[in-house]
């Protein structure tokens, strides 16, 4: 037979659970992902421009495109940097199973708000991309290496943000 | 409702939740794991015989650039897991304070001062 204390407390607990929810990653922000994919297209376009390769002479009229799109991402990661941090998610992030890996120490949201690194990695490849077409062009295998920096940075990003819709 | 109802609407709402979360995981690691690869190869078939074979600088940038998508793909997982693990604990929650809101308004307690849904949000 069970003691009633241990009835009662098993009750409790039971009612507790059921009155609470959590929330272990930032809300849904629909401006950030219709942001993603709008530039996402404006830079796939430029990848499919540059694809057969660019001398550096015809950097002058590719100038404006990469300003608007490391303009664009820029944006968008400070956006997705700006916005609140569920504090029980900070908490999880500083677990010791995780705390290596999501750099806990310096960065308590590295691995519950993932998306303003692989903008960052987006910017990076781009400001590089810039600067290789200026000084001395893009081979068609070297876009072909900058896309493949791209390519898992923006899958990244659009996955986690609309994994967020729930 | 019973104990029994409470369990079954538990299982399936833990089974809807978890099946979602790990169809989403294991989609964007294969994807992943996929695009790095390549960009692995594409880096050392350039750097033997295309562009990169006398571009220190660059070949190393193309390196530390795979190594960061690694390490932000590994974050994203950890993401995606908290996602699903939070996804499952709210379906639980969820239908245990169905439960008990059931078995409180069926013992005469006003509805109306219990919420729809859990209540606390951590």
């Amino acid at each position: 037979m069970v003691p009633a204390i241990l009835k009662r407390t098993v009750l409790l607990w039971a009612f507790v659970l059921a009155a609470c929810t959590v929330q272990l990653a930032p809300a849904y922000d629909p401006a950030l992902v219709q942001g993603l994919d709008q530039t996402n297209t404006q830079a796939l376009t430029l990848f499919a421009e540059l694809e057969t390769g660019s001398p550096a002479s015809d950097f002058p009229s590719y100038a404006p495109r990469y300003a608007a799109l490391i303009g664009q991402f820029e944006s968008l990661r400070q956006q997705a940097m700006a916005r609140q941090i569920p504090p029980l998610a900070k908490r999880l992030s500083g677990l010791k199973l995780v705390g290596k890996l999501c750099k806990s120490e310096t960065d308590p949201a590295a691995c519950v708000n993932t998306s303003p690194a692989s903008l960052a990695q987006i910017l990076s490849t781009f400001r590089r991309m810039r600067d290789t077409h200026r000084s001395a062009g893009l081979q068609p295998d070297i876009v072909v290496l900058f896309r493949g920096n791209y390519d898992p940075a923006i899958a990244q990003a659009l996955t986690v943000e609309n994994a967020l819709k729930r | 409702m019973d104990s029994q109802d409470i369990l079954g609407n538990m299982v399936a709402a833990l089974k809807g939740e978890l099946g979602q979360g790990y169809s989403t995981i294991s989609n964007f690691i294969q994807n992943q794991g996929n695009l790095l690869a390549r960009q692995a190869e594409n880096i050392a078939t350039s750097r033997a015989t295309g562009s990169l074979k006398d571009d220190d600088e660059l070949f190393a940038f193309f390196l530390q650039g795979l190594q960061q998508n690694a390490e932000n793909a590994a974050r994203s997982v950890v993401m995606l897991s908290a996602l699903t693990i939070e996804q499952a604990w709210n379906a639980i929650a969820g239908a245990l304070w169905g439960g008990v809101r059931a078995i409180l308004t069926g013992a005469g307690f006003p509805a109306n001062r219990l919420p729809e849904t859990p209540p606390f949000n951590l």
